[in-house]
């Protein structure tokens, strides 16, 4: 073989290792960038603007407090939930009232994550005041953490609706 | 001619490993650390350990049995049938460390410094630091892998 010939041979297969090198070095950064390159390519859902969010404290402790509703503050995190405070729900219009608010069904499409896991905690915190069973529904959330962790999102927001649902009169 | 393309070779090998090498350093050799702060979610599935405070409602589960769980403030605990343990109402501080734990605060102003390998889960609004850099959360939600 000539000498030409090997020497191109040799070049050949030193660039053809250091280009593998180069895409597992930058693989390598691309995973350590947030590791969720799958994720990258979701399209965020849709966020409510935060002037209108009242943040509520997802607790499940029930109590006959009334939380403050004019506020965009958030809610002290020792304060207790009850079914006075529905009409704070963030995906619930302020005008309506506790029963229109339990009559219709929410939107859940057309939530964010926050204004479905806010809903989920009044929902709790209501129903747990009327004294009504809330362990499937708590289990169903569970889950849904369980799936987050997992990376399947979309899942996790059906267990998460699944949970509301399970909540609603 | 052979020897040659055989150094070549061998010292392509190398840079591979080299290389190889850093990204591993970058991404915090064995055990990956993370503090973040927010509203929403955010939690930590693996083995570590992890302190997070904030209001809300607090979710721990311990697959392995060996988790130390030290809690302090506020809230409810109870236990669900699938094994999960969740604290209603919490308000303070929980240290958590162990071998195959989930640990999750759902609620509002959690700041969260963990230390481990698994899993970070981060959703809602927030910002995040890791020894890689920095990052918010996004209501779609966003799972970190450590290290």
């Amino acid at each position: 073989m000539p000498t030409t010939r090997r020497t191109f041979l040799q070049w050949t297969a030193v660039c053809v290792i250091w280009l593998v090198s180069a895409w597992g070095f930058v693989g390598c950064r691309m995973q350590e960038a947030g590791g969720n390159g799958q994720l990258a390519n979701r399209s965020p859902m849709p966020t409510a603007p935060t002037a209108t969010l009242d943040k509520v404290l997802p607790t499940a402790t029930t109590a006959a407090s009334v939380l403050p509703t004019a506020t965009r503050d958030k809610v002290p995190p020792t304060a207790t939930t009850a079914a006075s405070a529905l009409p704070t729900a963030t995906a619930i219009k302020a005008s309506r009232t506790p029963a229109q608010a339990t009559a219709t069904p929410p939107p859940l499409a057309r939530m964010s994550f926050s204004e479905r896991n806010a809903l989920y905690f009044k929902l709790l915190a209501a129903r747990q005041a009327e004294g009504r069973e809330t362990a499937t529904a708590e289990e169903a959330y569970a889950q849904a953490i369980e799936l987050m962790f997992a990376g399947d999102f979309a899942a996790a927001d059906k267990k998460l609706n699944q949970a509301i649902t399970a909540l609603l009169p | 001619m052979g020897k040659r393309l055989f150094s070549a070779l061998g010292l392509a090998l190398v840079a591979i490993l080299l290389m190889t090498g850093a990204a591993a350093a970058a991404q915090g050799g064995g055990t990956g650390t993370l503090t973040a702060q927010g509203d929403g979610i955010a939690g930590l599935r693996g083995n570590g350990s992890i302190t997070i405070s904030g209001s809300g409602t607090l979710y721990v589960r311990d697959a392995a049995g060996d988790a130390t769980i030290n809690v302090t403030g506020k809230g409810v605990k109870r236990e669900l049938r699938n094994g999960w343990i969740l604290y209603a109402g919490f308000d303070g501080q929980a240290q958590i460390s162990g071998t195959q734990i989930t640990v999750a605060l759902s609620g509002i102003n959690i700041h969260l410094q963990a230390s481990g390998t698994g899993k970070f889960l981060l959703r809602g609004e927030g910002t995040y630091e890791t020894s890689h850099g920095k990052g918010v959360w996004t209501d779609a939600g966003k799972v970190i892998a450590v290290p």
